[in-house]
């Protein structure tokens, strides 16, 4: 048997929906090429899990069964969290979010959790975590905070880059050392507006204070980036190397599967 | 601990910008890598532990890590081929006949190196319509293009707007491993929405299931050792417990069985 890391990747959905030139009518799964190859960069297996829920489901596989056999999850990165997660009505149709995907991704990350194994959250992965343990959300950056910077251009998609500054003395700045601000790219709709409990803040957008990066103080590993780190360059000198996060996340799961 | 339950990994449909009717911005501008949900359900539903395993390859553009898919055949148990675009023709040593029957080259290439993986750690394949027509080609078969064109006296394999709601019957070859799956069946119905189809038969495969219209080969396996089966069909797609078609629960336990027997 291989000693490689197994590390669950969580589905981005495209819902049935009747407009779509292929699979009218069907529901499909799907991730990022970028991520899988961000966490297999490393020497880990990455592996997508799928939503076991939905109107074909059949079965008696718990999302329990997919944490006790996997050794880690990534949550990746796509559409807001629907606000009534967070006790919101939507303010507007379109910021109602993706509910079916919060709960999958939900009961996933819970799973992992109760089962000891590390949870990393890529950008809409660090609100689902913020909301799952009881934070809140901002709906629209843009509307509810005007004086923020744009933390996502439609156009410039993954070429939108702000500076990302670390909190002294946390986990993340120790993997830094001597490094207090770096460049991160920045696609995303909503922000932290309440922060989770028991989470704390590793890092922030110094222009406007935007939470960037958290973690959970319980007793297993829960952090989470609001950029993308499968989307940098690895050679680009200019942006953060993200290639310390995800040994040290990864270094979790291994220290995760020997205990 | 539990018994370790079965873990089947899923080969992936791969998304590439540039197809057309897709806008193309944001998430459209990137490769992805995905299932039809009920793929995975139909996996589940064999009480297997399902996951995709993302498209990586040794040669091609996706390349970026020293992910050997070596290791995937080596962790888990089985390897499901979901369905999907046409093979290409160049992988069975033709040109397109027209353009749009180009295929899927990059799919091809990481299906290829991920059965090759499979195959040579032991563990059972199963092959779902696209996944069928690239084990043939695989192992030296050859495919028709366009059963339409080709083929014009067949049926229809194919209809666009009933998509997974169109059938016709199959014919279980006696004596084979299919047929003692189903000793109470000798035709069936099952649905159908291929485009191609098997040409040539692999050497080394045998036919377990044909459409007794006209003859199309709509199950085979590849003898010898180790556990290579395929359909024409899409099992996920069938109602389960509706009496008007095909019944795919003893097929997929008996992929899973193999699977099982592989591990120990």
């Amino acid at each position: 048997m291989t000693d490689r890391l197994k590390i669950g990747i969580s589905a981005c959905f495209f819902h049935a929906d009747d407009q779509r030139p292929i699979f009218k009518g069907k529901t499909l799964q799907y991730i990022e090429q970028s991520v899988a190859h961000w966490v297999g960069s490393q020497g880990a297996l990455p592996v997508m899990v799928p939503s076991p829920e939905g109107d074909t489901s059949r079965g008696t596989v718990t999302y329990a069964d997919y944490a006790e056999w996997l050794d880690g999850l990534v949550l990746m990165g796509g559409s807001d969290m629907w606000p009534g997660h967070y006790g919101e009505e939507p303010m507007k149709p379109q910021w109602a979010g993706d509910r079916i995907r919060d709960q999958y991704e939900t009961a996933l990350g819970k799973a992992f959790v109760a089962a000891g194994k590390p949870v990393f959250g890529v950008c809409r992965g660090l609100q689902v975590l913020n909301v799952a343990f009881g934070g809140t959300l901002l709906q629209d950056i843009a509307t509810l905070q005007p004086d923020s910077l744009a933390h996502r251009d439609q156009a410039l998609y993954d070429q939108n880059f702000h500076s990302v500054e670390f909190v002294p003395g946390t986990r993340l700045a120790q993997l830094y050392p001597g490094v207090a601000r770096v460049m991160t790219n920045s696609v995303h709709h909503q922000g932290i507006k309440d922060l989770a409990r028991d989470f704390v803040v590793e890092a922030r957008c110094p222009d406007d204070q935007m939470i960037e990066a958290v973690r959970w103080r319980g007793p297993s590993y829960v952090a989470a980036v609001q950029w993308h780190p499968e989307f940098h360059d690895p050679d680009d000198r200019t942006v953060i190397d993200d290639a310390p996060i995800l040994k040290d996340f990864l270094d979790a799961a291994r220290a995760a599967r020997g205990s | 601990m539990n018994p370790r339950p079965l873990l089947i990994g899923i080969s992936a449909r791969i998304y590439t910008p540039g197809t057309p009717g897709i806008n193309v911005s944001g998430i459209w501008t990137k490769n992805l890598h995905y299932l039809e949900q009920s793929v995975a359900h139909w996996v589940l539903s064999g009480h297997a532990v399902a996951m995709m395993i993302p498209a990586v390859t040794r040669d091609s553009i996706v390349m970026r890590t020293d992910l050997d898919l070596d290791d995937y055949a080596a962790t888990l148990d089985g390897l499901l081929l979901q369905g999907g675009n046409d093979v290409a023709p160049e992988s069975y040593g033709e040109t397109p006949l027209t353009p749009e029957w180009s295929g899927d080259r990059v799919r091809d290439l990481y299906e290829i190196e991920l059965i090759d993986a499979f195959i040579r750690a032991g563990k059972p394949v199963f092959g779902i319509c696209r996944g069928l027509q690239l084990l043939n080609v695989m192992f030296g078969g050859t495919l028709l293009q366009d059963i339409a064109t080709q083929r014009p006296a067949s049926l229809a394999h194919r209809d666009g707007s009933a998509f997974e709601r169109h059938f016709h019957s199959i014919e279980l070859v006696p004596g084979s491993r299919l047929a003692q799956l189903y000793p109470d069946a000798r035709q069936d119905t099952v649905n159908s929405l291929h485009h191609q189809a098997i040409r040539d038969l692999a050497p080394g495969f045998v036919v377990e299931a044909i459409c007794p219209e006209d003859g199309t080969i709509e199950a085979v396996r590849r003898q010898g050792p180790g556990y290579v089966a395929a359909v024409q069909w899409h099992p996920e797609f069938h109602i389960p417990g509706d009496p008007d078609n095909f019944d795919d629960a003893p097929l997929l336990k008996d992929f899973l069985d193999a699977a099982r027997a592989a591990r120990s």
